[in-house]
């Protein structure tokens, strides 16, 4: 099941405050009845006093002077009736309503005693208390339907309640926005995450509210223990490459001594055959120590500078000549008039034109054409190198910078990890490198872009 | 031919490489830690010091310094497993003539080993062939076959420089520090002439001077 933060946090605030409005609810009901109560209860004794002030006795008969007009006085307003009686202290009727339930007798005192009773299905509130007359005690009971109280009571709970309500939904759109905006940190951590490329190890830098901080600090420790094993298997690569160079070059001289000292032209053969494929290793292994050098936690080592890549570029290519007079491939190198400065790393600069190099020749049949080219354009500095052999296949694009990927089809001696080497070091300078194909549709072209460097005052 | 000390730990590595170069007829003697490699050149003259980095002891820049800095004039070829560009331009700044990782070729090995040895004994090698173009460096002579080629004093030092860099391109603008140095100093106009002339006069020969077009020039 899939947990919403948003949900939990819903749920979690709605339980207390439900609660709460429930027993608020329950306590605003009990408080209004109480208050309505307390407010008409007085009214009502008022009520049986001023009954009781209309009370004439007459030759030892008792009658009470009230006319209707003083009697809807006494109510409320239209929707309550008003009842009264005077009794004797024997019981009997004096005067008033008849029909009202008479009160207990023995409990009655000066004091005004009330309680509730049901009369035809309407609920009634009583007084009742005794009061002297001429002669005698008597006792005055008034009663009133309670169509005033609930209204009270009803505005009184409906008020919390309609409060209660409001501020339920406030919360609930207080959470539903608050979540996003207080999640908004997470978000950034994602982008900061995503915008990475793959392989990049670095901490993570966000500046994130203490929350969050632990988050990311829980990522960074990952990412710490991740790139010190990386950093291990890379040293670990990079010492065993290191440690097989003196033996490779150690069976490098043999293999030419057997050569010289070889009699026949087979045995020459043989040998000229292991000379090529140790030649080959020596390759492999001296392009493995670039690609670990080159890769992106290597970056820290790359010893930055400003550099004209005119000169560098044309010393190594310089050192591809004999390489290339051999295959028979006529090498170009166009260089810039003024220099083609840019901030690199001279080493990676240097890894990466010789690999794009030495890949064109390798690639290039006999009697075609390597051209190399620097040029500086609209604020970048860019290094072409173009041949116009058998070309790149659109769809391996992507697939040729890969590690020991090799076109199909190919039986050129490569070593499959040089495109590797140029794909990390365009990477760690936040160079481009476009794929395409030479200018008369045929060959290929590689082409690196380099923002020019700027000199600030 | 030369008297080389070979400066090399791995002893693997050291036999053959002393053998091979044993059998191209050089006189080898090898050493085996930094100490070893100090008082073998200071006891005797050698012709070459084929340096390793990673000796024992005293590492190759500890001995490279200190040889050099006691006055061995020497040509060292550092041969390390270390690539990087920063020890290469530490290994050169030191004094070392010149710098190959290993592994390398063998033919390349010891073709840097004659252009040392060249340039440092330039007399004792009289003979220096390219096709059937000979330079005949006593006489400071070229010749195609047995016949003299007729050059200006201009066109000779560009030919020569190209012998002694032979089977390695020489960059137009080096090749024009190298004529400023031995106050021929030219224009690049004025080289490109000097090239074309040279051309037309080793028409007969089997020794082409290729144009590497915007980097320079080379002789196989």
């Amino acid at each position: 099941m899939k947990r919403s933060i948003r949900k939990q946090l819903l749920l979690w605030l709605l339980i207390p405050l439900l609660s709460l409005s429930a027993f608020s609810s329950v306590g605003a009901f009990y408080i209004g009845e109480n208050l309505a109560r307390s407010i008409y209860d007085r009214e009502l004794v008022n009520s049986a006093d001023s009954v009781v002030a209309r009370v004439k006795n007459q030759d030892g008969k008792i009658t009470v002077d009230l006319p209707v007009a003083a009697l809807s006085i006494l109510r409320h307003n239209n929707r309550d009736e008003f009842y009264f009686q005077i009794l004797s202290p024997s019981g009997q009727l004096l005067a008033g309503h008849n029909f009202l339930p008479q009160p207990k007798f023995e409990q009655l005192n000066l004091n005004p005693q009330f309680r509730f009773f049901k009369l035809k299905e309407r609920q009634l509130r009583a007084v009742a208390f005794t009061f002297p007359n001429a002669t005698d005690n008597l006792i005055i009971q008034v009663a009133e339907t309670r169509n005033t109280r609930k209204e009270l009571t009803h505005q009184i709970a409906f008020t919390v309640l309609a409060s209660q309500f409001i501020l339920i939904i406030c919360a609930l759109i207080a959470v539903w926005f608050g979540v996003r905006r207080g999640l908004s940190p997470l978000a950034r951590v994602e982008a900061a995450v995503n915008s990475r490329s793959p392989g990049d190890l670095s901490m993570l830098e966000v500046n994130e509210p203490s929350e969050i901080k632990s988050l990311v600090n829980a990522l960074n420790n990952l990412l710490k223990q991740l790139s010190d094993d990386v950093e291990m298997q890379k040293r670990f690569i990079a010492n065993a490459a290191h440690q097989l160079r003196t033996p490779i070059a150690g069976l490098g001289t043999y293999s030419a001594l057997a050569r010289k000292l070889a009699k026949d032209d087979e045995s020459k053969e043989v040998l000229a055959e292991l000379d090529a494929g140790i030649a080959r290793m020596g390759k492999v292994v001296g392009r493995l120590l670039m690609l670990a050098r080159s890769e992106p936690g290597a970056s820290s080592t790359r010893q930055m500078s400003v550099v004209d890549l005119n000169s560098v570029v044309s010393e190594v290519t310089a050192t591809k000549v004999p390489d290339a007079i051999q295959q028979k491939i006529e090498l170009e190198f166009h260089s810039t008039s003024e220099p083609a400065l840019i901030y690199a790393d001279p080493s990676g600069i240097e890894e990466l034109a010789s690999n794009l190099i030495e890949n064109s020749i390798l690639y290039t049949p006999s009697g075609g054409t390597v051209m190399i080219e620097v040029a500086v354009r609209n604020g970048t500095t860019t290094l072409n190198v173009e041949d116009n052999g058998p070309g790149i296949p659109h769809e391996e694009k992507e697939r040729i910078f890969e590690r020991f990927y090799r076109l199909p089809g190919t039986e050129k001696s490569g070593t499959g990890l040089g495109l590797a080497i140029v794909k990390e070091v365009v990477s760690s300078h936040k160079a481009k490198i476009d794929v395409s194909s030479g200018p008369s549709g045929q060959g290929a072209s590689f082409k690196v872009s380099f923002a020019t460097f700027k000199r600030t005052l | 031919m030369a008297h080389i000390l070979l400066a090399e730990d791995d002893k693997y590595l050291s036999d053959g490489l002393s053998r091979t170069l044993r059998f191209s007829g050089h006189r080898i003697d090898v050493a085996k830690t930094g100490v070893e490699t100090e008082a073998a050149v200071s006891a005797c003259d050698y012709d070459l010091l084929i340096l390793d980095i990673g000796l024992p002891i005293r590492n190759g820049f500890e001995v490279l310094t200190w040889l050099r800095s006691i006055g061995k004039t020497l040509p060292i070829l550092i041969l390390t497993a270390r690539d990087t560009l920063s020890d290469r331009i530490r290994g050169l700044d030191l004094g070392a003539n010149d710098y190959l990782c290993k592994p390398f070729d063998m033919g390349e090995l010891e073709a840097r080993i004659r252009a040392l040895l060249r340039k440092e004994k330039w007399d004792n090698q009289t003979k220096v062939v390219s096709g059937n173009l000979t330079l005949d460096t006593h006489a400071n002579q070229f010749y195609i076959e047995s016949e003299i080629l007729e050059l200006t004093l201009r066109e000779f030092k560009v030919l020569e420089y190209l012998f002694q860099n032979k089977g390695r391109l020489v960059m137009r603008d080096r090749m024009l520090d190298h004529l400023f140095n031995v106050e021929m100093e030219i224009t690049g106009n004025a080289l490109d002439i000097i090239m074309y002339r040279l051309r037309k006069k080793m028409e007969k020969s089997t020794c082409v001077i290729k144009t590497v077009k915007g980097l320079g020039f080379i002789i196989e």
